[in-house]
């Protein structure tokens, strides 16, 4: 591997800016990465506060500290601020970080651009935040913003709208920026099939974002036009129809799942394989199951709406293809599974929070395919047994495959290790509170318990009080991740090169910390299946 | 980096874009789109009213007769009674049918309403061939007023035989800005 | 059980503990025991499927370990076994729609039914209309406020009581027109296996057979606003005879109820009468002291309208605002004497002192001398 120091390549040529100016300007695709990553860490945290004051209201019968129009604002911002805050501009920020040096690219093809999908985010987010302090506070009609609720909402809703409005441009551009550095600067070697799964995972969420965030601008847009500008589109005595908003909603909303899903799919794939020293089993199925999931997640948007009075075809057609997409979810279990199969692992934290993702989020799918049956979510719609199901997807989903992605990268990253006790017993604290959280709301679902209610009969106590003091035990460990990632990269050991023996990316053939321009000249790469490289040659950082 | 592959970039940023903004327009197509699927497979009714049907009766066929109940619901703003003077009643396909409606304006200004038929099941929407009825228009109604409508329609014979019961259900709206204050 | 129930007794802390239940209430109707039994399946076969799967991946987590000196065999591809893992979900799934599909078209199958109820959801109540029988009636949470607020004791049933509930017939099919007032609500019971959502502007229908007499509850299940949480659905299945007793009594109430509306009140019992209608209707958003929600609902204590505008007042109240759709036009909910007593509640309660008197001839009037 040869590094290069020689100056001259523009507009690289320079070296690390300082002060605020770095940040505020950066086009570096490492700082705009870690940008991302500190900014949706933080809407984790504001979004967690939300969580604990529904759990701390929900923690005995009777209205203890909110009162039930508070009470909603708290479960749609929580909703909103967690999708679009927290999970995917954390997603984004790893592919910032990751997706050149995986592919060896100089940076990320539109580095200003970059730039701009990263700061319109804290904005929008302030647009959320402080709509709590508006007349009449913030949204109350739930993440999904159901019309016509919507329609009587306070100013609020309209903050929330902008607030959707701007997170859909800054989450469209990085996404083409996403898909034009994947298609357009792959180093000479790394071809499409041999691209490692997070790249690919990356590009599939890429495309369903530009697909999708439009709709949902769209849609919402048709809300604001609705409340302040005389349309009827959702209301029936304009000739609008109100069950529209939610088959538009669901067009978007599904998708999304798999926005925040597929990912984390990606992450998984790179973690097991070297954490089980083997090869990715089954490489090319992985990328054609990933295809046909994302492809299939256009096809079920009703499920969310079996509860409207479709007719008997529409459910049953709904219902066969939700059905359908566990055939490829259970393909990429399998495959992880034959991955680790034969190997030679070591359960560092990463392979861990991996193992935990597959089972938790199997847990998550299975529920999801009870779910998937008409007759069965007529009982389930709208109940705590989804809210424990999607739950299950996206935090024991999506949040455990972002710790496993962080501990992973950290060293590339900082150049430093992170505390490993400290690593492994977050995962413990975290796997066990997060069962005792969100375990029994599939129970207080069967038992008939709405989802969204601030106040609930006696005999849902016991089990939430058990998910409320879960949730809290839940949320205080997260302060044991945040410990540790301060404390690491302050005072963290030197993490080696490849601190990862099974570890056979790009990524870990640069050196540790990663320069601040790595690839300006672009390796010549023999890769395998998964971006497994076999031999580098080229390829100058500084 | 070079300028071709520059470039390259620029026309797939423009390409990508193009499609982001094509979505953006699908969900506003969607719309009509929407109307047409319902119209067309009988899902939901949208249109605002509904216009009066050329059929040829045949009343020397006799069929299964055809179970139907009739209802109203006046929509929040509207401060009218509607109500079918028979609940339901039992009617041959192909046949002429008759049923009263009265409408009672219950306030002391002058409203318009605008009555959308609703049918469960939604399919046999497309069976019910009405003659006269006063969803075809807007009806604007004094203080006070009380007034009788005859609903006439045919029950196509071509309706399937699995629909062995139809709901004429109205919903009933105010018009905004006539004869509101 | 004993022993659970210590488990949740500790975990609860101090306080009652109450039984747990860990599935689906029990069901009374075909299509809920439908439901039950295609869930019971489908637990079966996801919990089998997760047993098998990580019974694999936790044997190769306990045996093929690098601590224990295990050497990775760097297989990675095998088409068979992708093809098997392929085709042998697929056949489950299958297997799995067969009776999947069956439920549904029963749930759907509306036809054939002996009575129709026609259910309107408002924020935040229900109303039931038997349409064969010119029966209908508001039905609220009965649990008072005080309750909410841990300032009385809880009841069995908090939360899911109501002062009116759904009377219906065992043995009967009871078939159901759903639509809304204002936004969408969703009419749940699930011992019965029904959830419909309840849509303003449309109809939508379905059905339930009651086989056993009893009480059952359920609650909204589509967020509609501020009291989503507090507007429960009871249903009481009786038997025909007891059915019919109860629905004799119902009409004959309903034509005593008819007030006179030419009959001239004393403050004081109109006071009386309106401080339950308020109860009633107005004030989950006016709450209780007047005060409103600022910034959502006003207050009507110290109102200009509430004291010093009684033509506006009245108009308000029978026909709802023009400005905020929260205001619902109640002339057609009420009666003249019931909104005649709300008013002058409302114009003589708290710090409004006006002394006005609103007769049920006024509302008469104002409603131009129909009703």
């Amino acid at each position: 591997m040869a590094i290069s120091t020689t100056a001259g390549h523009a507009p690289h040529a320079h070296g690390k800016p300082t002060g605020l100016w770095r940040w505020l300007a950066a086009t570096n695709h490492k700082d705009i990465g870690s940008m991302y990553l500190w900014f949706s860490f933080t809407m984790f945290l504001s979004g967690g506060v939300m969580a604990l004051c529904i759990r701390a209201e929900l923690f005995q019968p009777g209205l203890q500290f909110f009162q039930p129009e508070l009470f909603n604002q708290l479960t749609t911002l929580h909703g909103l601020v967690m999708v679009f805050g927290a999970i995917m501009p954390a997603f984004t920020g790893l592919a910032n970080w990751l997706l050149p040096l995986m592919i060896g690219a100089p940076d990320m093809a539109f580095a200003r651009m970059n730039n701009w999908s990263f700061w319109l985010l804290p904005p929008a987010a302030a647009l959320l935040l402080i709509s709590f302090f508006v007349p009449g506070g913030a949204a109350a009609a739930g993440w999904t913003l159901y019309a016509p609720l919507a329609t009587q909402m306070g100013m609020g809703m309209d903050l929330t709208i902008f607030a959707i409005h701007i997170l859909g441009v800054s989450s469209i551009m990085g996404s083409i920026n996403i898909i034009v550095t994947i298609l357009n600067l792959r180093a000479p070697g790394m071809t499409m099939m041999k691209m490692p799964m997070f790249a690919w995972a990356s590009l599939i969420t890429a495309y369903l974002i530009i697909a999708v965030m439009p709709v949902l601008a769209g849609v919402v847009t048709m809300v604001l036009t609705d409340r302040h500008f005389g349309t009827h589109f959702f209301n029936a005595a304009g000739g609008g129809d109100p069950v529209m908003y939610q088959h538009i909603f669901w067009f978007f909303g599904h998708p999304e799942v798999y926005i925040m899903a597929l990912p984390a799919f990606g992450i998984v794939s790179h973690i097991i394989p070297t954490f089980s020293r083997k090869p990715l089993f089954g490489y090319t199925s992985m990328v054609y199951a990933t295809s046909s999931i994302a492809v299939l997640s256009f096809m079920v948007w009703a499920h969310h709406m079996f509860t409207t009075g479709m007719p008997a075809t529409a459910q049953l057609f709904f219902m066969y293809a939700t059905m359908l997409i566990a055939v490829p979810t259970g393909v990429k279990v399998f495959n992880w599974i034959g991955t680790m199969w034969q190997g030679s692992m070591s359960f560092e934290t990463p392979m861990l929070f991996a193992v935990g993702f597959v089972c938790l989020f199997t847990i998550g799918g299975l529920s999801g395919v009870t779910l998937s049956v008409a007759a069965v979510d007529i009982q389930l719609q709208d109940t705590y047994y989804v809210v424990a199901h999607f739950h299950y997807v996206l935090v024991a989903g999506a949040l455990f495959s972002l710790f496993a992605a962080i501990y992973y990268w950290f060293p590339k990253m900082t150049g430093k290790m992170y505390s490993e006790p400290l690593g492994k017993f977050h995962f413990w604290w975290s796997m066990i509170w997060f069962n005792v959280t969100f375990f029994p709301m599939h129970f207080l679902g069967l038992a008939g318990m709405p989802r969204r209610i601030p106040d609930y009969a006696l005999q849902f106590t016991d089990f939430n009080r058990i998910a409320s003091i879960g949730a809290f035990c839940f949320g205080l460990g997260q302060l044991i991740f945040l410990y540790n990632m301060l404390r690491s990269i302050r005072h963290g050991q030197a993490a080696p090169h490849k601190p990862w023996e099974g570890a056979e990316t790009l990524e870990w053939q640069i050196p540790t910390p990663a320069p601040y321009h790595s690839f300006v000249e672009a390796p010549h790469v023999e890769a395998g299946d998964n971006g497994v490289i076999h031999s580098m040659t080229g390829g100058a950082h500084h | 980096m070079a300028e071709s592959s520059r470039a390259d970039n620029r026309v797939l940023l423009l390409k990508l874009g193009v499609i982001a903004c094509v979505m953006f327009a699908f969900a506003w197509a969607l719309i009509p789109l929407y109307r047409v699927i319902c119209e067309v497979t009988g899902i939901n009714q949208l249109v605002k009213a509904d216009a009066p049907a050329a059929v040829a009766s045949d009343p020397a066929v006799t069929a299964a007769p055809v179970r139907l109940r009739f209802d109203a619901t006046v929509q929040a703003g509207l401060p009218w009674q509607v109500r079918p003077l028979v609940g339901q009643m039992a009617a041959p396909r192909g046949e002429f049918v008759r049923v009263d409606y009265e409408i009672t304006n219950a306030s002391n200004r002058e409203v318009t309403g605008q009555a959308v038929p609703r049918y469960l099941p939604a399919a046999a929407g497309n069976y019910v061939k009405k003659l006269e009825c006063f969803c075809f228009r807007q009806q604007v109604f004094k203080p006070g007023e009380t007034r009788r409508f005859p609903v006439v329609f045919v029950i196509d014979r071509a309706m399937p035989a699995e629909i062995g019961e139809i709901t004429l259900a109205y919903s009933v709206f105010d018009v905004p800005g006539q004869g509101t204050p | 059980m004993s022993g659970k129930r210590i488990l949740l007794s500790m975990l609860g802390g101090v306080g009652t503990v109450y039984a747990a239940d860990f599935t689906f209430q029990p069901p009374v109707t075909p299509v809920a025991r439908q439901i039950y039994d295609l869930h019971s399946l489908l637990l079966l076969i996801t919990v089998t499927i997760f047993i098998v799967v990580f019974g694999v991946m936790f044997y190769a987590i306990l045996r093929h370990r690098k601590s224990l000196g295990h050497r990775a065999r760097p297989f990675h591809e095998n088409t068979t076994v992708e093809i098997i893992w392929t085709v042998i979900p697929f056949l489950i799934l299958v297997g799995m729609a067969w009776p999947a599909t069956k439920a549904v078209l029963a749930q759907k199958s509306t036809r054939a039914e002996d009575m129709t109820i026609k259910i309107t959801g408002y924020q935040w109540k229900w109303r039931y209309d038997y349409l064969d029988d010119g029966v209908g009636f508001v039905s609220h949470l009965a649990t008072p406020t005080e309750a909410l607020h841990s300032a009385s004791a809880k009841g069995t049933h908090y939360l899911l009581e109501v002062d009116e509930p759904l009377v219906v017939p065992t043995g009967k099919k009871v078939r159901l027109l759903l639509t809304a007032n204002d936004v969408i609500h969703s009419w749940w019971v699930p011992s019965l296996g029904v959830k419909q959502d309840a849509i303003p502007g449309f109809v939508r229908d379905a059905w339930f057979l009651v086989d056993k007499p009893g009480v059952y509850r359920g609650q909204c299940a589509e967020l509609c606003g501020k009291d989503h949480g507090f507007m429960p659905i009871v249903v009481d299945a009786r038997t025909p005879e007891d059915y019919a007793v109860w629905l004799a009594a119902r009409k004959k109430l309903a034509a005593a109820s008819a007030d006179d509306p030419n009959k001239v009140w004393a403050l004081a019992d109109l006071k009386a009468r309106g401080e339950k209608v308020f109860q009633q209707n107005c004030v989950a958003c006016h709450q209780a002291n007047g005060k409103g929600i600022p910034g959502a609902f006003p207050a009507l204590d110290g109102s200009p309208i509430a004291t010093k505008d009684k033509p506006a007042h009245i108009d308000i109240v029978l026909n709802g605002s023009k400005r905020n759709p929260a205001m619902a036009a109640w002339g057609k909910q009420l009666s003249d004497t019931d909104i005649a007593a709300v008013i002058t509640y409302e114009r003589n309660a708290w710090g409004n002192h006006t002394g006005d008197v609103v007769q049920p001839k006024d509302i008469k009037a104002a409603r131009g001398g129909k009703a």
